[in-house]
């Protein structure tokens, strides 16, 4: 994560010093769905799988990460019949998300979010290589933290984090010349805080699962390989039916 | 997850779901078919060393 980490701060350098983010407050949307360029680093993150009209299942990944004047967009879907990797992008732009309005254009990627029908989109157009997905939630966000909103970054601090568990998602794929309808369910993350200077708010295993039940489940843990008596593990857990979801979290240490 | 009374194993549906950065860190976004007490789909996220 340490690259990670170097590419931000190198995009940041060309940004003002950030104020202080507050770290308190209760999440309301749409504010919170746009940006918070006083944190030093913040994310949009979408998982999806989703199927063309053939039925060839795909996973859809794209993320775009933020931090004090720097965008990285990455994508990638991969072909789960095959296992190929039918695309993948990775690019850094210049510029920030304000606190009104989420449309970002970086590299061939674009995010926005459309405040009248609650919809995230998404796109990425390449010579080479095009996705896009039009994603609705179908359940009211879930705010981790048992309902609040916040959850530590391991050690470094809080984090504000809220996730649509379970979102219609419509699209297009593009590649080697053929284009391909796609329909599925996706994921969507957004987290943002002040521990972009600590590399061990970096290193994670990290679960999302969507049960045919109609329940979901989010689990994680951080890892601290540099001080492993300390290494603290924390699980939490959003399940979410067709009420609004309920958030409860547990935190152990190891 | 005791407290749930869920126990799940899960299984990666191809096997290289690696997402190969040059900027950011390679990391594992795995899209896994999820069985045991529920069954359904999961995405594995995990930092790579």
């Amino acid at each position: 994560m340490l690259r990670l980490l170097a590419a931000l701060v190198a995009a940041a350098a060309l940004a003002s010093p950030a104020a202080p983010s507050a770290a308190t407050g209760r999440l309301t949307f749409p504010r919170d769905h746009f940006g918070h360029p006083q944190s030093s680093i913040e994310w949009w993150y979408f998982t999806a799988l989703a199927k063309d009209a053939s039925g060839t299942p795909y996973s859809v990944f794209f993320t775009l990460f933020a931090s004090k004047g720097g965008f990285v967009p990455v994508s990638q879907v991969v072909n789960l019949a095959t296992g190929a990797v039918v695309g993948h992008t990775e690019e850094v732009g210049l510029g920030k998300v304000g606190p009104s309005a989420l449309d970002v254009k970086a590299g061939h990627a674009r995010l926005r979010y459309t405040r009248p029908s609650n919809t995230w989109s998404f796109a990425v157009d390449t010579p080479a290589f095009a996705v896009s997905l039009v994603q609705r939630a179908t359940k009211p966000y879930a705010l981790h933290g048992g309902g609040t909103g916040v959850i530590r970054q391991s050690v470094a601090g809080p984090s504000r984090y809220y996730s649509a568990t379970r979102m219609t998602a419509t699209g297009t794929l593009r590649a080697g010349g053929e284009q391909l309808a796609l329909t599925g369910e996706s994921w969507f993350d957004h987290q943002w805080g002040d521990y972009l200077d600590d590399p061990r708010a970096f290193d994670w295993d990290w679960f999302s699962c969507r049960f045919g039940d109609g329940t979901e489940l989010m689990l994680y843990q951080f890892l601290d390989p540099a001080r492993p008596a300390s290494r603290a593990s924390t699980s939490r857990r959003a399940l979410a039916r067709s009420t609004p979801p309920a958030t409860a979290g547990r935190s152990t240490g190891r | 997850m005791p407290s749930l009374s869920l126990s799940e194993s899960l299984s990666a549906i191809v096997p290289d779901q690696l997402v190969r950065n040059t900027i950011i860190p390679t990391f594992w976004e795995g899209a896994s078919t999820a069985t045991g007490s529920r069954t359904g789909t999961c995405f594995v996220e995990l930092s790579y060393p």
